[in-house]
């Protein structure tokens, strides 16, 4: 233990300072720049009589330091805090990033005030080259989780990381994106690492740990409180280069986010949507004030003397991938020939699911409008759509409604 | 001084021979009922004291015992005034029958003599046959009913001096004959139809799979999208019954007190539709003297459960059983009660707790945390006996006020007729009627998919992330599909319409 103490005296003097009530990184960093030295900032705030500390709901916390006491205030309970703190990051294998380490990002570094402690689990933070950020609506329909997804891929098949905040809806679907390509995704949490929030998110988790990084600048224990989620914003937009926003309703927390990034002199782009949907107010609303309006990744790449340097081979590349993809998908063929062409497959397919087919639009359509329009009766339109569904070139929506599928080739 | 008559008790369903002792000692003047009578039956002595003197007759100023036998079974209701108010009367000689154990005697008695209506009649009737009775005094308003049972003589009758009269072969009373055949003819109902529901293509079509092949529904869908309204009209698109069948829902409401004074039969299916708030006693059936619950009502026709995520956790878990079985037993201390419920559910839902989630017109307004704690209303095991899961959209303008040319109930039932005799020709040899109750050595059996179909299924089970549970389902009500089409294997598209009516975990339920 006291081993340990020795090697993170560093980090545990910054734990403890970041602990202290009322305390941010703005007056950190004042602090720092008067004192020039950690252990005299932590004496200077010590002798202050009024000493209180944050970070009570602290619930698993095995040392229950506070179980009486909803506060602690004095010396030698925060010093157990930081000892159970070392203990449990030991245990996750987390590991801590100070506002000084080298590897700390760069593009964060030179913001305003960056959290002077990270938290992160997974090794993309360290090796961080460039990061575009892509967030959106935690409601967020099948359109914008299916571009997130697409733009997330092919930004990091160029080597981009992906950075977002591991909410549901677009956020997920961006790290999912990401995941598997050589860019990787990192996720930044509005709670201690120890948390998966949201639950059902659980698999992302163990896979963000392994193939990407999730970092936050919150100790173990802090739970998913509404008021930690701006600052997350603020980190998200700081890392990275320019913020994609991907549906984000009237008041959205992305709208948040894209504020974040104006002020600290990041991109902002918008992916547009139907004006009928209201997910979709907040991203029109940022392209009418001038946000950069996106369409594929190319709208995003030109905005950035991005060092990219696989973009050349990128188109080749993909050309390659996807012949592999279908040789893949031809090997484990049930029947009915996969293929990522939606045009072959709509040439294939037979009269009446062609007539069905060109029925359909982007807009969902109920069952039975469909029936009405194509003048079948609905036994035969629900054996037909189901096929359709199969053969993945529509959407089935929430109400037995169907839409033609979102396939663009980005 | 002692009098013996015999009348009938009800237990649970089914009634039982009770005989009434009434003795009469000198002693002082009092009336006293031993037989575990119930608190109606204990009141009696009053009725039947006033009934007898209204009736202008003499009440013994005696010691009067009733003894209703046996002895260890519990009695209930006003049923048995009548044969105490005669056995008061035979016991002092103001009047003399010859064969008094011909008859069997049921009816409450008004304070002025008259006679009023009792619960069970057609379950005494068919007592008093098994008894071998020859009469069965009953009276007037439940005369139809007891005449069903055609191997005994019904005499209705209207108040006490009327019965006297009769017993001492004063008047006579024709025994009570009815037209079986033509009371038992459905009276077809206009007043409700399937061609009031405009569009809803598909979830008419959902229902008419549903019945003919006895599968459960559930119905999702906003507030208004009229729910409720096409669940009302199921029961006109249900076969009719068979006699043995309206005997059975007639015995059920008879006990129940349901019958009405102008229906004296149920030839129409029953459709219960109980408010969330039922206990689920109220929903099962139970009770001190155990009473059929709102499921056996529904035997034979549809239980409507409307809201079903507002009904009480262990009213909708009790429902598992008797789905399964067709019935219901009953144990309290004294004994247990077997009802039957054999009923089709119809379930109806709001997808969110606002109830516009999946609607194009209104945005949902619930948290992701609210919805998921909505669906969890509903238990997985529950939801297992539910084949047919149908989205009910609201809606819009034209269609409400347009008039396209809707089906009526009868086209529909003609072909959900067709498709029940087919199933009922294969199950000949299993103990089930439909393709609903098949279990997974039944569906191997019967539901055999060509090549093409089985592809497509494979195929749904790997895109879709079908379970185990929701494969029995599709093929369950594929086969039916495939008999409403008349054909004998199950095809492709018969296959893929199924898959439309599967349960989509993720959106619904």
């Amino acid at each position: 233990m006291n081993n340990l103490i020795k090697i993170y005296e560093k980090e545990i003097l910054v734990m403890k300072i970041m602990a202290v009530k009322g305390m941010t990184p703005r007056k950190f960093y004042l602090l720092y720049k008067e004192f020039g030295n950690l252990t005299k900032i932590w004496n200077f705030v010590r002798k202050n009589n009024q000493l209180e500390f944050k970070f009570k709901n602290d619930q698993n916390n095995e040392l229950n330091i506070h179980n009486t006491k909803n506060s602690f205030s004095d010396k030698y309970n925060i010093d157990i805090w930081v000892k159970s703190q070392i203990i449990r990051l030991k245990k996750m294998s987390a590991k801590i990033m100070l506002f000084d380490d080298v590897n700390y990002p760069t593009l964060l570094k030179e913001s305003y005030s960056p959290p002077p402690i990270l938290y992160y689990m997974g090794e993309k933070l360290t090796n961080l080259s460039q990061a575009i950020s892509i967030v959106g609506s935690r409601r967020a329909t099948k359109y914008g989780k299916s571009t997130a997804y697409q733009l997330a891929n092919q930004l990091s098949s160029l080597g981009i990381t992906i950075v977002s905040g591991f909410a549901r809806g677009i956020d997920s679907a961006a790290h999912i994106g990401a995941k598997d390509e050589i860019g990787g995704t990192i996720a930044i949490f509005g709670n201690g690492l120890d948390i998966c929030y949201p639950k059902e998110n659980k698999d992302l988790y163990k896979e963000l740990i392994g193939k990407g990084s999730i970092v936050s600048e919150f100790p173990l224990g802090t739970p998913p409180e509404r008021l930690n989620f701006p600052r997350r914003n603020r980190l998200i937009s700081g890392i990275s280069y320019g913020v994609v926003i991907v549906e984000a309703g009237e008041r959205s927390g992305a709208l948040i986010t894209a504020n974040f990034a104006l002020e600290q002199g990041r991109e902002v782009f918008a992916v547009p949507g139907a004006i009928f949907n209201e997910n979709s107010i907040g991203v029109n609303r940022l392209i009418q004030d001038g946000a950069k309006l996106v369409t594929s990744v190319d709208d995003i790449l030109e905005e950035f003397g991005l060092e990219i340097k696989n973009i050349k081979d990128y188109k080749e590349r993909k050309r390659r991938k996807s012949k592999e993809e279908i040789r893949k998908e031809t090997k484990k063929e049930t029947g009915y020939k996969k293929s990522l062409n939606i045009d072959s497959l709509i040439k294939n397919l037979k009269n009446e699911e062609k007539k069905v087919y060109f029925i359909l639009d982007d807009f969902p359509q109920h069952i039975d409008e469909i029936a009405k329009k194509c003048n079948l009766d609905v036994a035969r339109i629900g054996d037909i759509l189901t096929l359709l569904e199969l053969k993945d070139i529509i959407n089935h929506h929430s109400g037995n409604r169907y839409s033609t599928k979102f396939i663009k080739d980005i | 001084m002692l009098a013996k008559l015999d009348s009938s008790g009800i237990f649970g369903l089914d009634a039982f021979k009770v005989e009434v002792e009434v003795f009469l000692t000198k002693s002082l003047p009092s009336m006293h009922i031993v037989g575990l009578p119930d608190k109606a039956v204990n009141e009696s002595k009053e009725r039947v004291r006033a009934g007898i003197s209204s009736s202008e007759f003499h009440f013994p100023l005696e010691r009067i015992t009733v003894n209703l036998a046996p002895a260890d079974l519990k009695k209930e209701g006003p049923a048995f005034d009548l044969p105490i108010a005669l056995g008061v009367l035979l016991a002092t000689k103001q009047l003399t029958v010859d064969n008094i154990e011909k008859y069997m005697f049921v009816g409450e008695l008004s304070l002025n003599g008259d006679i009023k209506r009792v619960k069970g009649a057609l379950s005494m009737a068919i007592n008093c046959k098994n008894e071998g009775k020859e009469y069965l005094i009953v009276p007037k308003e439940n005369a139809i009913e007891a005449a069903m049972i055609s191997e005994i003589k019904v005499i209705p009758v209207e108040n006490l001096n009327q019965v006297v009269d009769f017993l001492s072969n004063k008047i006579d009373i024709k025994p009570l004959n009815i037209d079986r055949k033509s009371l038992l003819k459905r009276i077809p109902r206009d007043d409700i139809d399937f061609r009031d529901v405009s569009g809803q293509f598909q979830v008419k079509r959902a229902l008419e799979i549903a019945v003919a092949g006895g599968h459960n529904v559930i119905l999702t869908g906003p507030p208004g999208a009229g729910k409720s309204m096409l669940a009302k009209r199921i029961p006109t698109i249900i076969s009719e019954m068979t006699f043995d069948e309206i005997m059975e829902v007639t015995k059920i409401y008879s006990i129940s007190g349901l019958l009405s004074s102008n229906s004296h039969l149920m030839k129409n299916r029953p459709f219960r539709s109980p408010h969330h708030t039922i206990t689920d006693i109220g929903l099962i059936g139970g009770g001190n003297y155990p009473k059929p619950g709102e499921i056996s009502l529904a035997h034979n026709g549809v239980l409507f459960l409307d809201e079903i995520p507002q009904f009480g956790r262990n009213a909708l878990e009790s429902l598992r059983q008797p789905m399964e079985d067709g019935k219901v037993i009953i144990s309290r201390n004294k004994a247990s009660f077997k009802f039957p419920s054999k009923f089709m559910l119809i379930a109806s839902a709001n997808p969110c707790p606002c109830g516009f989630l999946g609607d194009s017109f209104n945005k949902c307004r619930c948290s992701h945390y609210q919805i998921s704690n909505y669906k969890k209303r509903l238990s997985g095991p529950l939801l297992d006996r539910i084949d047919i899961h149908v989205f009910v959209p609201r809606l819009s303008k034209e269609d409400l006020t347009g008039d396209s040319d809707n089906e009526s109930s009868i086209d529909i039932r003609k072909r959900v007729q067709k498709a029940r005799a087919v199933q009922i020709k294969r199950f000949s040899k299993d103990a089930i009627s439909c393709n609903a109750y098949m279990n997974t050595k039944h569906v191997s059996k019967y539901c055999k998919l060509d090549e093409d179909a089985k592809r497509l299924l494979e195929m749904a089970i790997e895109k879709m992330g079908i379970s185990g549970r929701g494969y029995y389902r599709i093929l369950k009500v594929s086969r039916t599909i495939a008999d409403l089409d008349k054909s004998e294997d199950i095809k492709i598209n018969h296959i893929s319409e199924a898959i439309q009516y599967r349960v989509s975990d993720k959106k619904y339920f």
